[in-house]
């Protein structure tokens, strides 16, 4: 599987390749993604990590459209809320009439960190067809006290522990990735 | 599941059928049938000031009532149709009859009211039910309310259970202090439309600490061709209380359209517990767009069972104010679409307080060319700290020429919140129905008994006997639809 890294892109981004690719996103901002299957076959990865301080906001919309049939998406976002900021996401899976044997998953796990972060989602189903395996699942919490309380036993500040149960949390998308180099890079944007 | 609930309920019938058509007759024999209509006072086709003043002069109401509607109906005019959710543009407003009595006054017994509308609850199983399972009972025929009852030693506790017109007569007091409070006319376009021109519905008030344990129920029937019914049901479950009402809705098959426009407010205050569940199961042509709202108070606890079978288009999303501490509020919601129908169903959770909480779990099944659509809403306000939500959709789709569709939104604005959601989309698994027939049962059966499987979280906290007529409707509607 291909991978690309996405970086400097327009606000308005439409992705229809016609080999198995995978996308990563790390950067933050207004981005309203359109992922096209219009190729029989193909499969899409898209992966999106975030980590926001201060007054920060990401507003994202992805589209998984599925257009003709035997076709896969999965869409895959996984961010971390500092201070007071907000993330605001749509993520949308069509998938027409035609596109039988469709295979389509969105997740979207938001944690918060900060005392007045905001999470808006909306994950959006329109199903056309039978032949379908589509989901989505989308989570807001928070760090797991217990976690850190067993972290602090073990010898941690509460800083190191939050610090571990954060990147333990990317961690799970970050071995999604599938370029070695591509994931270091990503690693280290994120944790920094 | 036990071995003998199999045997009971959840074998599907072995007769079989690929006749579309012989369902709908069958909807027809069943609840389908009309009675001659003999309405003693009927306003005049469509809606103006002069039908609102018409039915308020009827109902010899205050004129804090009156002017009330009068406000309404300029809002209702003022709002335009809502451009989401299902197609309203085919109705035809000017088409409706908005009011019609159809009894000068309530019966106490069944001997009291016309025969044909005794007859028609006959038919329809009403008082047998009211005989063998529930404390109380209200039967609404088109616009009135013309059939009350409620179990002496209820009474006796104080339990105030009436239509809502006779509610507004006898209990003034209560009835300004809440009506209209939960669901103002003008939180949407057809709360106002219901503001303008209620009439009958239930008014229930279970008094501090009183619990009942039989359920109360309404039963909603429209007969009349070309009708509009807009009950307004207002409940209000006192400190410490517990109760659970039931209402069924059914219509006869015209080839013209209905409308049915309710608006149900619930106040449950401190401490009390309240179960409303609603077995819908307007035949083809009735536009069913009600607007259903709890309030629920400090360690309150809501819970709506909202069944969806019929209608052509339901537009429909019960929800819980979490106004206490610890209010906790739940939806659980079934829709059942088949050709013809868009059921656009779903929940709204507020959390207006701390350490609030709910549950939504929806099931939705898509068959013959119908549309299943769950639409919902979960907000955690800023004052809501430590909430707790937990949305679990599934989907089943049938066929190709169906759809389902999920619209969730989660707006989280307290960071302190734990927020689930889940949604999922499937046809009937193919392993599933192959061990099923290997074990000797055919598709048909086979199908029925996966249907019945996934929609028995939902069924199983319907009364026994609800349980067993939402599956027996299913079976029904099951039938033919594989193959």
């Amino acid at each position: 599987m291909k991978v690309k890294l996405l970086s400097k892109i327009d606000k308005e981004l439409t992705l229809s390749p016609t080999e198995d690719t995978q996308y990563v996103l790390v950067e933050p901002g207004e981005h309203n993604i359109s992922l096209v299957l219009s190729k029989e076959g193909v499969s899409i990865e898209f992966i999106n990590l975030f980590s926001l301080h201060g007054k920060e906001e990401i507003m994202l919309t992805t589209q998984s459209i599925h257009k003709v049939p035997n076709t896969s998406c999965m869409v895959s976002i996984k961010g971390v809320l500092f201070d007071s900021s907000k993330s605001d996401y749509v993520g949308k899976i069509i998938i027409e009439k035609k596109a039988q044997q469709t295979t389509s998953f969105l997740s979207d796990d938001v944690l918060n960190v900060g005392d007045k972060t905001k999470n808006h989602s909306q994950p959006i189903l329109e199903i056309e067809a039978d032949d379908v395996k589509a989901s989505h699942g989308a989570t807001t919490g928070q760090v797991n006290e217990e976690q850190i309380y067993y972290l602090m036993s073990r010898g941690l500040s509460r800083e190191e522990a939050e610090q571990n149960i954060i990147s333990g949390f990317f961690e799970d998308a970050l071995l999604l990735i599938k370029d070695d180099k591509i994931r270091e890079e990503v690693r280290s944007q994120i944790n920094a | 599941m036990g071995r003998k609930q199999l045997d009971d309920s959840y074998v599907p019938s072995t007769k079989s059928s690929n006749d579309v058509e012989e369902i709908n007759s069958n909807y027809k024999e069943k609840y389908g049938f009309n009675v001659p209509e003999n309405a003693i006072f009927k306003t005049k086709k469509g809606l103006d000031e002069g039908v609102v003043k018409q039915i308020s002069d009827m109902k010899e109401e205050p004129s804090w009532m009156r002017n009330f509607r009068l406000k309404s109906l300029k809002l209702y005019e003022d709002k335009p149709l809502p451009n989401w959710g299902g197609n309203l543009k085919d109705i035809d407003f000017d088409n409706i009859y908005y009011y019609l009595k159809p009894v000068e006054e309530e019966g106490k017994s069944w001997e009291d009211i016309p025969k044909d509308i005794k007859d028609t609850f006959e038919r329809l199983g009403v008082p047998e039910a009211e005989r063998k399972h529930l404390a109380g009972i209200k039967a609404q025929f088109d616009s009135e309310v013309v059939y009350g009852s409620l179990m002496k030693e209820l009474e006796d506790d104080g339990i105030i259970f009436m239509g809502t017109d006779e509610a507004l007569k006898k209990h003034p007091e209560i009835f300004e202090e809440y009506f209209g409070k939960v669901i103002p006319p003008h939180d949407n376009k057809f709360a106002a439309l219901n503001s303008a021109v209620w009439s009958g519905g239930s008014f229930v008030y279970i008094p501090k600490g009183v619990k009942v344990r039989r359920p109360l129920q309404a039963y909603f029937r429209i007969n009349a061709i070309n009708m509009g019914q807009f009950e307004r049901t207002l409940i209000i479950a006192d400190e410490g209380s517990e109760a659970h009402y039931v209402e069924g809705c059914t219509a006869p098959v015209y080839s013209a359209d209905s409308l049915h426009s309710a608006v149900v407010e619930v106040i449950v205050k401190k401490g009390a517990r309240f179960r409303y569940t609603t077995i819908q199961n307007w035949s083809n042509d009735v536009y069913n767009l009600v607007t259903k709202r709890a309030r629920v108070e400090e360690d309150g606890i809501m819970e709506w069972v909202d069944g969806n079978l019929g209608s052509k288009l339901t537009m429909k999303y019960p929800s819980c104010y979490l106004v206490g501490d610890r209010a906790h509020g739940e939806v659980l919601s079934i829709a059942y679409a088949a050709g013809g129908q868009h059921q656009d169903a779903g929940a709204k959770m507020m959390h207006l307080a701390p350490n609030t909480t709910s549950t939504i779990i929806s099931k939705s099944i898509s068959l013959r060319g119908g549309r299943g659509s769950y639409r919902g809403l979960v907000n955690v306000t800023p004052a809501a700290v430590n909430a707790k939500s937990r949305v679990e959709c599934d989907a089943l789709i049938l066929d190709d020429i169906s759809r389902t569709d999920t619209y969730p939104v989660m707006k989280i604005d307290h960071p302190s919140a734990n927020i689930e959601h889940e949604a999922t989309v499937s046809k009937v698994g193919e392993e599933k129905m192959f061990y099923l027939m290997s074990r000797g049962l055919t598709e048909e059966e086979a199908m029925g008994l996966i249907v019945a499987g996934f929609i028995e979280p939902i069924v199983k906290e319907l009364p026994l006997e609800y349980a067993v007529e939402l599956n027996r409707l299913i079976e029904l509607e099951m039938e033919g639809s594989v193959g």
